[in-house]
């Protein structure tokens, strides 16, 4: 992930210490947060299905079958909200976006969240978006690995929506607040 | 969503990415490096489909329905089988 951001940013290399900083400043802090704060009644915790009296084969294929119909599921469901923003979205607001640095984060914040890019490939999605400040593109590539609509469905999916609905939102304002943080001072 | 359809659904998409794979069709999706990648899934797709089909027989028959509850997997999975326009 980071080799990619340096790839992406080849004139920028304060791009890959900074997404390191805020991505773990931010992880660090909702692991706190959640130390702190959290209640173990808002996680249901996931029916693990039960590997005894299996033999080594057997319960290596179930967990390999396991997590293939749990993560693809929700990865189509992913890809169909990314295609549909990005066939629907027309490229005009983008720019107007750009234009106001506190609007330019929070747009590049949703729309990671919105896209749901894999995280090896955001940065060249983000690097070419060049009218966004440094800073709003940080906070891109460090909301988007966090918290996306294929992580919610998953999260909703594996903990239940009381934890989601709880833990993404939380992430997100955090996520935006440690790029914003990490970028005044390192971009 | 029972064993055998999981069986079926991961035969299907392990058959589809092989197919892919085989053919140009994958440079629609991804890039001309990840072919090997893309081969390997495939076949441990297809894999997967008949060890399950396998164990699912195997299970049956020494078990018989004594076993209490069936582990069923969630219906976002039948997701996979949506067709994409190639």
């Amino acid at each position: 992930m980071l080799t990619a951001t340096a790839v992406a940013f080849p004139r920028n290399p304060e791009m890959v210490l900074a997404r390191f900083v805020a991505s773990l400043l931010v992880a660090c802090v909702m692991g706190w947060l959640w130390q702190r704060l959290g209640r173990a009644d808002w996680m249901r915790p996931p029916a693990r299905p039960s590997h005894e009296g299996l033999g080594k084969g057997a319960a290596f294929w179930d967990s390999v079958r396991h997590d293939v119909m749990h993560a693809g599921g929700f990865l189509v469901i992913g890809a169909m909200a990314a295609a549909t923003l990005k066939a629907v979205v027309p490229a005009t607001w983008l720019h107007a976006a750009a234009a106001n640095p506190v609007v330019a984060i929070l747009a590049l914040a949703v729309l990671a969240v919105l896209l749901s890019i894999c995280s090896e490939a955001d940065a060249f999605v983000v690097s070419s978006l060049t009218q966004f400040s440094l800073t709003a593109r940080l906070a891109f590539l460090v909301v988007g690995p966090m918290i996306d609509l294929k992580l919610f469905a998953m999260q909703a999916g594996t903990f239940g929506r009381g934890f989601a609905l709880r833990f993404a939102p939380a992430t997100f304002a955090l996520a935006i607040l440690g790029s914003v943080l990490v970028g005044t001072v390192l971009l | 969503m029972n064993r055998q359809a999981q069986a079926a659904v991961l035969f299907l998409v392990g058959a589809a990415v092989l197919h892919a794979g085989l053919t140009d069709l994958y440079l629609r999706y991804v890039k001309a490096g990840l072919r090997p990648l893309l081969l390997a899934a495939g076949v441990v797709l297809i894999m997967a489909a008949v060890a399950t089909v396998w164990y699912e027989r195997r299970g049956r028959g020494e078990a018989g329905d004594g076993h209490g509850h069936v582990h069923r997997e969630p219906r976002v999975a039948w997701l996979l089988v949506l067709p994409s326009s190639p």
